[in-house]
């Protein structure tokens, strides 16, 4: 297998890169909080540290994964946007989150449009999807601006409930 | 990238996609997996073997896969998770790979890269008060008990550190 370059996706304002050992700590106070309810949180440390080597395993495993998203103008890590494939989901998810003080300023759609270019030129995957729980209405408003229609409802196999959202294909 | 370690029967290799069926297997056995963890459903199996990986690329170790005869059988190591009092030599065997000095085989293998490539004079390892199959092998090593601590999941256990020279008591 061909190792995946380290930057991954560059935009206007943001460089998607793969997710460095000395990004745990912003990833850890991200699941400290409430805020991370919707992506299975909130975590303690040690859990945090679990699901973050479970993160960096994956990119290993698949071949492709979250990425870490900098802000280019402060060189701040705000948040992650990749593709999420672990076991027990149907196929590969497009996902976004923005940590604190992030949100409001279109990143997460920023990131997530060149994310899903990159998946369908460079990994092959044209028509993702994008699980979002129940009620994670800025993650829903994300969704809708990228143009992808909810699909059917899905529990995770943890017993989560969301919805697939399916995104418009890529074309070539 | 972990180069491999070889023993007289068994090579230890960095875990990676190619071992989900094992851990799955493993940790799906309620028995042999119930100081582990464990049962684990296949998803979790899955997201634990990708932490297994994720810990070689955090820490530069953590826990290999035992091969036997080109097959997996196993896994030993050194996990050391953020939280935790400390680091941990850890070993789990299929039911099948079992009473047959795997686990005592590898942990040698394991111990003496320790010493050689990460440098640490010994290797502390911590079980259950009733995981008594641990506390012999750990004991087989040349382990003693060095304190006694309460983890994060409010059970007290026993930690022990063992020597990662070739001076290993019977």
């Amino acid at each position: 297998m061909t190792p995946t370059p380290m930057q991954i996706v560059e935009t206007d304002r943001l460089i998607l890169r793969r997710p460095q050992p000395q990004d745990l700590d912003a990833f850890t106070a991200y699941y400290a909080t409430d805020r991370s309810a919707t992506t299975a949180g909130p975590l303690d440390a040690p859990a945090a540290w679990k699901a973050f080597a479970t993160e960096l395993g994956h990119w290993q495993m698949r071949g492709f994964g979250m990425a870490s998203v900098i802000e280019k103008a402060s060189g701040t890590l705000i948040g992650r946007c990749g593709l999420w494939y672990p076991g027990g989901w149907p196929e590969p998810e497009l996902g976004w989150t923005l940590y604190d003080g992030a949100e409001r300023k279109g990143y997460a759609t920023e990131a997530a449009i060149a994310m899903r270019s990159h998946a369908a030129t460079v990994w092959g995957l044209p028509h993702l999807i994008s699980i979002i729980a129940l009620g994670n209405t800025r993650s829903e408003a994300v969704a809708t601006r990228l143009g992808a229609q909810v699909e059917s409802d899905w529990t995770s196999p943890a017993g989560r409930n969301a919805r697939i959202w399916r995104h418009p294909k890529v074309s070539e | 990238m972990t180069a491999d370690l070889t023993t007289a029967r068994l090579t230890l290799r960095m875990p990676d996609a190619r071992d989900h069926a094992s851990y799955s297997a493993f940790f799906a056995d309620a028995e042999a997996s119930r100081f582990y963890g464990g049962p684990l459903l296949p998803y979790q199996a899955w997201e634990r073997l990708a932490a297994d990986i994720g810990h070689f690329m955090l820490k530069g170790f953590g826990r290999f896969v035992i091969e036997k005869d080109g097959q997996v059988i196993g896994g030993c190591g050194i996990l050391d998770v953020d939280g935790w009092p400390g680091h941990e030599l850890t070993w789990w065997l299929l039911p099948a790979a079992r009473g047959q000095g795997i686990a005592q085989e590898a942990s040698r293998a394991v111990l003496a890269w320790a010493g050689t490539e990460l440098g640490w004079p010994r290797v502390e390892t911590h079980f259950r008060d009733e995981n008594t199959a641990a506390r012999r092998l750990t004991e087989s090593l040349g382990g003693t008990k060095q304190r006694r601590e309460t983890f994060p999941d409010g059970i007290d256990r026993d930690i022990y550190a063992m020597p990662t020279t070739e001076k290993v008591s019977a």
